[in-house]
């Protein structure tokens, strides 16, 4: 059985609808402003995903597909140029370097980003409604202590990973053996212009002597 | 064949006259209405939703379609349909059981989908509608009930505009002998049991483990599909083949 049979993309489309409606139910100043977005739709197409992903609002909230909708705006890019586009100034040179792709209107996209920004869920109250406020609060304790243990645990496993390819399998140089190279290939250059110019100078001497034997 | 052959179908394991299998299928489905999300929520352990989001996703749908939603129960599919399509599309909900299309039609006026929706009592061998009127059908758990899945399929093949798609979403065969068999289990001494322990109804739910089993595995609904005239007939298996979406073109 592939793993696309077990339906990620559906999963996980249907996670972020369930998160962003519960957002927005909890807000009423974003509902008015998912009035002014009503029947458009914002599809996102990372490189990384291999699948668009589709925000489309209506009256009822938003709906969030594994597919493409409408043309309203549809953004191709990677997720680290997505995280760029908060600067609007950046948006001409990375269209420019081929990093980002606009179809349609790019207010759309502005008028969903701010949306996205402004949805701020107090988790911790909305647990405490179910589970009293005692129990959301050990909840939340447990969630940021493996966030910090997750956190530190990708550092290590980072400061590992560097430590084999550079000690141990020999694929990677350091800083101080990056400059040495650095300045090797300065001298180089340096060592190049020199004996340019003394070619230069030869060949210079060269043709006078041969003008004045004429 | 002969004619007492050509007059009876298969209701689950047994056979029944033709005439008689609507009635009987209505009856089930009279009977598991009022329970048939929790039911739906209970027996697929909630992956009939994610069934449903790629049938959305494979279809295609852009705002401004018109959308036929055959069999279409309690409005899973319209709900999602009615919200892409917008204002300028339209979505009908058409079932031939009554009691399915009332609970069909309360839920989704609660959930305050209303505007873009039409509810339409019929049977898929014979829709009501004019030629060309489609721009997508969706039958989703539908066709194994109908009496002449054949002529379902003209009849739908009737009503789609040149450019519109056929999506079946039906209970089809595991491609491997270990699920089938974990499935046939599953299907035939657990799933009656819940039905009469939450529905109040095993013998519904017999009925649809036998029906499902009965049902034209992959190849011979795609084969039935392009018969009717479908081009481009494919399909896709989830869940390891428990279910299939099957998709078919009208040029």
């Amino acid at each position: 059985m592939n793993i696309e049979q077990l339906l990620p993309k559906q999963a996980l489309t249907a996670t972020l609808e369930i998160i962003i409606n519960k957002g927005l139910s909890l807000d009423d100043n974003l509902r008015v402003q998912t009035n002014k977005l009503n029947g458009k739709s914002l599809t996102l197409v990372l490189a990384e995903l291999g699948f668009p992903i589709t925000f489309h609002i209506d009256a009822n909230g938003i709906t969030v597909l594994a597919s493409c909708l409408a043309d309203d705006c549809v953004i191709k890019t990677n997720l680290a140029t997505l995280a760029k586009l908060k600067q609007a100034s950046l948006l001409t040179s990375l269209i420019r370097s081929g990093e980002l792709d606009i179809i349609g209107d790019p207010k759309i996209a502005q008028q969903f980003s701010s949306l996205a920004e402004q949805l701020n869920i107090d988790w911790e109250q909305q647990l405490a409604l179910h589970i009293g406020d005692i129990g959301a609060y050990k909840v939340n304790k447990l969630g940021k202590q493996l966030l910090s243990k997750l956190s530190f645990a990708k550092q290590q496993i980072s400061q590992d990973a560097i430590e084999y390819l550079l000690h141990e399998k020999q694929l990677l140089v350091d800083a101080s053996q990056l400059q040495i190279f650095n300045q090797g290939v300065s001298d180089v250059e340096q060592q190049v212009q020199q004996l340019e110019q003394r070619l230069q100078q030869l060949s210079q001497h060269l043709v006078g002597n041969s003008d004045s034997k004429h | 064949m002969s004619t007492e052959q050509k007059d009876t179908t298969h209701f689950g394991f047994k056979t029944v006259k033709s005439a008689e299998k609507a009635t009987m299928v209505a009856g089930v489905f009279h009977s598991v209405a009022k329970q048939y999300d929790v039911m739906n929520d209970l027996m697929s352990f909630g992956v009939h939703r994610l069934w449903k989001r790629f049938t959305i996703d494979a279809s295609g749908v852009r705002p401004g379609n018109s959308i036929l939603d055959l069999a279409g129960g309690t409005g899973d599919l319209t709900a999602k349909f009615s919200k892409l399509t917008g204002s300028n599309g339209k979505v009908i909900l058409a079932d031939i059981n009554s009691s399915m299309l009332n609970v069909g039609r309360d839920k989704l006026r609660d959930l305050g989908i209303v505007g873009n929706v039409d509810y339409v009592q019929a049977n898929a061998e014979a829709l009501p509608f004019d030629d060309n009127t489609f721009d997508i059908v969706t039958i989703a758990f539908g066709l194994r009930n109908v009496t002449d899945k054949d002529k379902a399929l003209r009849s739908i093949f009737r009503v789609l505009k040149p450019g519109g798609r056929l999506l079946v979403l039906e209970f089809s065969k595991p491609e491997h002998d270990l699920l089938n068999k974990a499935y046939d289990f599953y299907s035939f001494n657990i799933l009656p049991k819940i039905g009469e322990f939450v529905a109040k109804d095993g013998d519904s739910y017999q009925y649809l483990a036998e029906s499902i089993r009965m049902h034209p595995d992959q190849e011979t609904l795609k084969t039935m599909m392009a018969t009717a005239g479908f081009e481009q007939t494919s399909y896709h298996n989830l869940t390891g083949g428990i279910v299939a979406l099957h998709k078919g073109y009208k040029f």
